[in-house]
């Protein structure tokens, strides 16, 4: 069984890896959406009228990109968060670490995604 | 024999001859290939020509990448707000012109033109030239750099005529091009708007023929 500060670290992966993933997730969406026009990859794949319904759905890429910043900002709070407990070193400081690699991955993923889409802009 | 083979040849030479001549003078339009569409030359022929000869019509021009999804969308929503709702025998003239910005081919063309349940004429311009002619002639351009002219949609009034290299300024110009996005002078394609506006125009014109 676990202890209070080790049961309060695994809380929190769970918690900053599904944010980062969702984040990483409407992030990569968004990407498809967003380059439909400048990537000419998805007439070839999925053919003119779903290229047509991506095209149509585009208007979703500013939503999805708000909802993978606010996911992300979800992660960082729990990565980061002071754990208390963890004063004394008792908890797995290891894993707090690799949370933070993850949010920052993702954090890295989604700014990608936001420096693609300003590039369709200049 | 000879002299059978002779007179052959002679015949033939004759009509090479007379099918030259008929193409010189414009008796023969520009090649349409299988798939439906036009080649586009280093001086827009036949788009020009085919432009000219249809003053008296409100015109349609559309430039578009037949490989782009925003393009396409634009084809498709233009024709679901006009182009399918329209008789047959409205006196509507449209022309599509693709070019290959972003890696559009001549074997795309079918599939955007697909989209178009309305007649229209299909041009390819393969070297991109006409893009750059047009944009030019609209006059479009984002911190006074050029802007190439696709996913551009254009309606002409029945007298418009195409005297310059590039074409007649138009009555109502759209776009959908993320550059052009602070001009005032050119809107955003809203197909319903643009509908609106060539049904307009479409109008104005019958009440002018009697």
């Amino acid at each position: 069984m676990l202890d209070a500060p080790a049961a309060r670290t695994t809380g929190n992966g769970a918690r900053v890896i599904g944010a980062a993933s969702g984040a990483v997730g409407l992030g990569a969406l968004a990407a498809a959406l967003g380059t439909c026009c400048v990537a000419p990859w998805a007439v070839s794949i999925v053919g003119v009228a779903a290229a047509v319904a991506l095209a149509r759905l585009a208007y979703l890429e500013p939503i999805l990109l708000g909802g993978a910043a606010l996911l992300l900002g979800v992660a960082f709070y729990f990565a980061y968060r002071p754990l208390p407990a963890c004063e004394d070193g008792s908890c797995d400081r290891s894993s707090q670490r690799r949370l933070r690699r993850i949010a920052w991955f993702g954090a890295c993923v989604v700014t990608c995604v936001l420096v693609l889409t300003f590039l369709q802009y200049v | 024999m000879n002299d059978v083979l002779s007179r052959r040849a002679s015949l033939a030479l004759v009509a090479g001859v007379v099918t030259l001549v008929a193409c010189e003078r414009g008796g023969v339009r520009a090649a349409i290939s299988p798939d439906g569409f036009t080649t586009l030359d280093e001086h827009s022929q036949p788009l020009r020509d085919d432009f000219n000869r249809d003053v008296g019509h409100v015109r349609l021009l559309f430039l578009v990448d037949p490989i782009c999804p925003t393009c396409l969308r634009g084809l498709a929503d233009i024709d679901r707000d006009l182009l399918s709702k329209i008789p047959r025998n409205t006196t509507l003239k449209t022309y599509v012109v693709h070019e290959p910005v972003i890696g559009g081919t001549a074997r795309n063309i079918a599939g955007a033109a697909g989209l178009l349940h309305a007649p229209a004429r299909h041009y390819w311009n393969p070297t991109g030239s006409f893009g750059r002619i047009a944009g030019a002639a609209y006059d479009l351009h984002h911190d006074g750099r050029p802007v190439y002219a696709w996913d551009v949609w254009t309606i002409y009034g029945p007298d418009a005529v195409w005297k310059d290299a590039g074409p007649p300024a138009p009555l109502v110009l759209m776009h959908q091009l993320p550059s052009l996005a602070g001009d005032v002078r050119f809107s955003h394609l809203d197909s319903k708007r643009f509908a609106s506006d060539a049904l307009s125009s479409l109008t104005a014109h019958s009440k002018r023929v009697p």
